[in-house]
């Protein structure tokens, strides 16, 4: 009786956030599944054409291979990146607070300002290209934003924005670890890299499907820099689905927008499958 | 326990008021038919929607009634209309000249609901010993009336005269004013010709200038300067004297100067954002006895209290004649009984206007029914078809929205804000397609089949067939059609224009003079793009094959070394070479005077009416040995109209759209294209306009050039019915052209790079599409 009462009230609790969820999202993604077997206007059924006709569509093929390349690229480097960078900061005793609070900060610059600086560094006459001028002697007038150069810089603006967040994420996961678990490895005789491997890294699994999870999706957020960095048609290598996205809505073709969201969110039931299972093996163990 | 019953009672009480609330917020409050609107330029405005209650139809505004003007004054011209001694309404007038001075003016007072000549009143104003043509009449603030005059004779010398405080120019003698301050300095051929003097209480004299007023003493010695809005009319300027103040317009809004020491002492933001055709001219502005001021132009009568910030609407231009664009507002007064007065100028100078405006209790606030007219940037032909549309609607609102900024430009947020309103069923009624994605609104269905209209026109009053058949789907469907058209039009010996057949032959052109004039990269690209569009892209708007990209790339870097383009000239090498940086999206900024002075082949100018032409023919008059004609007979569609299939009324909005080809929009020129309609073609050959003359020049070149004749008329028109090929380039594709060009124009790259870089980017484009 008291175990019901119990989800009731966390049933009770949950609800205005459960309502947002369905109201905001899951019925708008129930239209937009809808619409994906609509014309453009959605005045007429078209069956899977619109599945075929976006499956075909170079332009989808190009941007998801970059999302992929992106993700396959830049995840790896940030969850490895981050998870470096918590164990160097909690281990170290002193300026730990300094450390966290630069580490987050480029969180918190707007990303047009981040941009700023990007152009001021990447741009024909910025200061990368004085350097290299004045390190080779050669002129340097490289449009380092506007050449397949720009899939890197865009990695690295990732990076850099998101590596003190995850950061914080895995300092919560190691901060949860107990303590008990390192004294009587040590009593044992492990090492720190058999303590990292056998302790600290079973341990973070649970923290590790967050961390990916929220990594994939601040993958997507990285259109604004892309967009702002190089323009609505960038090079080549950094053209993602975003960008699709937003050049669909300019000339209305929301039947393809709602056919690719679908893709996406079967590649994101498909993809979160991953770290959900590594979740539920991390709090099995 | 009981505690905890309350509270766990209380917990789900506030999450199900959570929940209803949330969700109430979502729900469309239908009985709410009334909305206020605060609209971008800060002014609040009380719209309605078409569903209204008419026993909740917010009633009273100020009604526009046209006012009879004296008999025999209609051609002339308007010289001044204001409120002289005891607050009487004085109108003067005066012919115009064939050479454009003005001559034989005449002084009407309002009285008894008339207009009451004063007889004679030049003969015995004017001075006997001088000849002078009149420019303006004012009645200062000190009590006496003046007028200001330029000698006939030739040597362009401004006057001012008192003519006593009556302003009959009987019982006061006529005294001439600061006459040392007009005469010209002996090293310059004219001295000042303000466009407005005014007279402060103590007889300080203001002369307006063209981007400042300066204060003198009565006797002539000058005291400080006081900045305002640069303004090109000759005799029109914005602002007005209080006792203490001068109020004018700077870029940053509404400004007030204090007249003791000239400093600024208040700034208020302009009650509306520029970024229309006309810009800031045509503004006027006058205080209201209080402090406050009020600011006429084509949005409407707009009024500030003093030491406020926040405009009200009085008067909305929309309604009202002031929101047309074939007059000229001179001149907006305050009656005594809360009315006012507006004198307009006709188009060209010959002719005016006056209205009264008064306020009607009973009047609703705004028409019940409301048509929205939805456009990208401003355009003169919409607002003029607007207003004379709500003149003959007096039912219906018609509200023209655009989404430009002050300097014209737009962004893809701004399609965007506008697909989502089609999305939603929501969009305007009739929109102007200009650099709208029309193909795709075309498939998606967004436009509705104009066909029926333009069958009725064609057949009533018929417009450019070449023209009808360009915009008519292969079904007979007619989604878009332009009401204006631009053409391409070339001056040049027979050698050079034929260099313009094809790309080939331009970079075969081997003359020792450049074909095209100096431009900068973007421009020469731009305008090579549009010359050669059948070549470039074929029968679709982004069909560049590599190959003949690369053939473009080659030929426009060929010749911008002969001509000697580059990406970006200083303000050294533009004032030196008469160009600019500019860019303008056909790239074709007008070379005629660079074909004069022998620096190119051909010169080219994208003619949008006859003003256009006046340099040009100008230049051929002096190269008669040369040739005019259209290149290739392409033209550039302005002003497409469509309608919105979602709109609540088809049949207004059709008729809207018709009444955009009407002779009567048709035959007004303005700077957005020639008519299409063929009898406002007619009409404007036929009609005069003697006193619009104008003068271009760079170092120690210059050129003037008159109206065209009537022969110079028909020879412009002949070739514009000759065009047959519409340009319409992909505005994304041309972006990718300049971005992808400009480091191989610049030798940073080879033409196959550039070429490839530009071709995946131009693909990927039509990858997108499909």
């Amino acid at each position: 009786m008291a175990q019901n009462r119990k989800r009731m009230l966390i049933g009770l609790f949950l609800a205005p956030s459960l309502c947002g969820v369905l109201v905001f999202q899951l019925l708008p993604f129930v239209d937009v599944w809808h619409r994906s077997f609509l014309d453009a206007m959605g005045r007429s059924f078209v069956g899977m054409e619109n599945y075929k006709m976006v499956w075909g569509n170079e332009a989808f093929r190009m941007a998801t291979r970059n999302t992929l390349h992106f993700l396959a690229v830049a995840i790896p480097m940030l969850v490895a990146g981050s998870l470096v960078l918590a164990l160097l900061v909690y281990r170290s005793r002193a300026g730990q607070h300094i450390f966290k609070s630069s580490l987050v900060l480029p969180m918190a610059i707007p990303a047009a300002a981040m941009v700023l600086v990007w152009r001021i560094l990447f741009c024909p006459d910025g200061f990368l290209n004085q350097i290299l001028t004045q390190m080779t002697g050669e002129v340097w007038e490289i449009d380092w934003v506007h050449k397949t150069t720009a899939f890197p810089i865009l990695v690295i603006t990732y990076l850099w924005k998101n590596s003190g967040y995850n950061m914080m994420l895995w300092l919560a996961g190691l901060s949860a670890i107990p303590e008990s678990l390192y004294d009587a490895a040590q009593v044992d005789g492990a090492g720190e890299l058999t303590q990292l491997c056998y302790i600290t890294l079973p341990c973070l699994r649970g923290t590790m499907g967050l961390v990916f999870v929220l990594s994939v999706v601040n993958c997507f957020r990285v259109y604004r820099e892309a967009y702002l960095l190089a323009g609505s048609y960038p090079d080549l290598s950094i053209y993602m689905i975003p960008h699709l996205f937003s050049h669909w809505f300019l000339t209305l073709d929301i039947q393809k927008m709602s056919t690719t969201a679908v893709f996406l969110v079967l590649a994101a039931i498909a993809v979160g499958g991953f770290p959900m299972y590594m979740g539920r093996i991390g709090r099995r163990e | 326990m009981r505690e905890s019953k309350i509270r766990y009672l209380v917990s789900i009480g506030m999450a199900i008021l959570l929940m209803v609330g949330a969700l109430a917020g979502c729900v469309k409050d239908e009985k709410s038919n009334e909305m206020d609107i605060s609209t971008d330029d800060g002014i609040r405005e009380e719209h309605l929607t078409d569903k209204e209650d008419e026993s909740k139809t917010a009633l009273g505004r100020y009604v526009e009634h046209e006012m009879s003007i004296p008999e025999g004054t209609e051609e002339d011209s308007l010289v001044a209309f204001f409120r002289g001694q005891e607050g009487i309404l004085e109108l003067y007038t005066a012919a115009r000249r064939e050479t454009g001075e003005l001559k034989d003016a005449k002084r009407f007072l309002w009285k008894d609901e008339g207009w009451q000549q004063d007889e004679g009143w030049w003969e015995r104003v004017k001075p006997q010993d001088l000849a002078v043509t009149i420019r303006n009449v004012f009645y200062g603030l000190d009590g006496n009336y003046y007028f200001s005059a330029m000698s006939a004779e030739g040597d362009y010398i401004y006057h001012l005269y008192q003519i006593g405080s009556d302003g009959s120019g009987v019982s006061g003698n006529i005294v001439e004013r600061i006459p040392e301050v007009f005469t010209p300095d002996p090293k310059k051929d004219y001295g000042i010709i303000p466009p407005k003097v005014e007279v402060g209480v103590d007889g300080n004299i203001l002369i307006h200038g063209f981007g400042d007023a300066v204060w003198y003493r009565p006797d002539g010695k000058r005291m400080f300067a006081m900045e305002k809005s640069w303004g090109g009319m000759s005799e029109f300027s914005t602002g007005y004297l209080t006792a203490e103040e001068f109020v004018t317009t700077t870029e940053k809004g509404v400004i007030r100067y204090r007249l003791a020491d000239g400093l600024a002492i208040e700034t208020i933001p302009s009650a509306y954002e520029a970024g229309s055709e006309n810009g800031d001219e045509g503004m006027v502005l006058f205080g209201d006895g209080k402090g406050g001021i009020y600011s006429a132009d084509e949005h409407g009568l707009a009024h500030v209290n003093a030491g406020g910030s926040l405009w009200e609407l009085v008067i909305d231009g929309s309604l009202s004649t002031l929101g047309m664009r074939n007059v000229f507002l001179r001149e907006f007064l305050a009656g005594d009984d809360e009315d006012y007065y507006g004198a307009f100028s006709k188009n060209g100078g010959k002719g005016f206007l006056l209205y009264h405006y008064v306020y009607d209790a009973k009047m609703p606030v705004a028409p019940p029914v409301k048509l929205t007219v939805y456009g990208l940037r401003d355009n003169s032909t919409v607002r003029q078809t607007a207003a004379l549309f709500q003149q003959a609607h007096p039912e219906v609102l018609v509200e023209v929205l655009t989404s430009a900024d002050a300097n014209g430009n737009v962004s893809e947020d701004m399609i965007r804000a506008l697909n989502t309103e089609l999305l939603g069923g929501t969009g305007a009624d009739v929109l102007i397609l200009d650099d709208l994605p029309v193909k795709s609104y075309q498939e998606k269905g967004i436009l509705l089949d104009m066909r029926d209209i333009f069958i009725r026109l064609q057949r009533e009053n018929p417009m450019m067939e070449q023209v009808l058949k360009n915009f008519t789907e292969e079904d007979g469907a007619i989604y878009q059609m332009p009401a204006r058209i631009a053409m391409p039009l070339a001056i040049g010996e027979e050698s050079a224009l034929q260099a313009l057949a094809g790309l080939d032959e331009m970079a075969d052109y081997q003359e020792p003079i450049p074909l095209l004039a100096v431009a900068n990269y973007e421009n020469l690209l731009r305008e090579v793009a549009n010359l050669q569009y059948p070549e470039l892209f074929g029968n679709g708007e982004t069909d560049l094959t590599e190959t003949t990209g690369k053939k473009y790339l080659e030929t426009v870097k060929l010749l911008g070394e002969r001509n000697g383009a580059k990406s970006m000239f200083t303000e050294e090498e533009m004032e030196r070479f008469g160009i600019s940086n500019h860019v303008v999206q056909t790239g074709i900024l007008g070379s005629n005077i660079h074909f004069d002075q022998n620096l190119s082949g051909c010169g080219i100018e994208e003619l949008r009416g006859l003003h256009d032409a006046m340099v040009l023919l100008a230049v051929q008059k002096k190269h008669p040995e040369s040739l005019v004609t259209t290149v290739k007979q392409l033209y550039f569609p302005r002003v497409l109209a469509g309608v919105n299939q979602a709109t609540k009324h088809p049949e207004l909005a059709k008729e809207f759209v018709a009444s955009l080809f009407s002779t009567e929009v048709q035959q007004e020129e303005f700077l957005d294209g020639f008519p299409v309609n063929l009898a406002a073609q007619q009409i404007i050959c036929e009609r005069d306009n003697d006193n619009y003359s104008i003068g271009i020049g760079y170092g120690d070149y210059h050129i003037s050039a008159n109206w065209p004749n009537r022969q110079e008329r028909e020879k412009i028109y002949e070739q514009l019915r000759k065009v047959e090929t519409p340009v319409q380039i992909d505005e994304i594709v041309m972006r990718m052209i300049v971005d992808g060009a400009e480091n191989y124009l610049n030798g940073k790259e080879t033409v196959d790079q550039a070429v490839h870089a530009i071709h995946s980017r131009i693909t990927l484009y039509q990858a997108e599409q499909e």
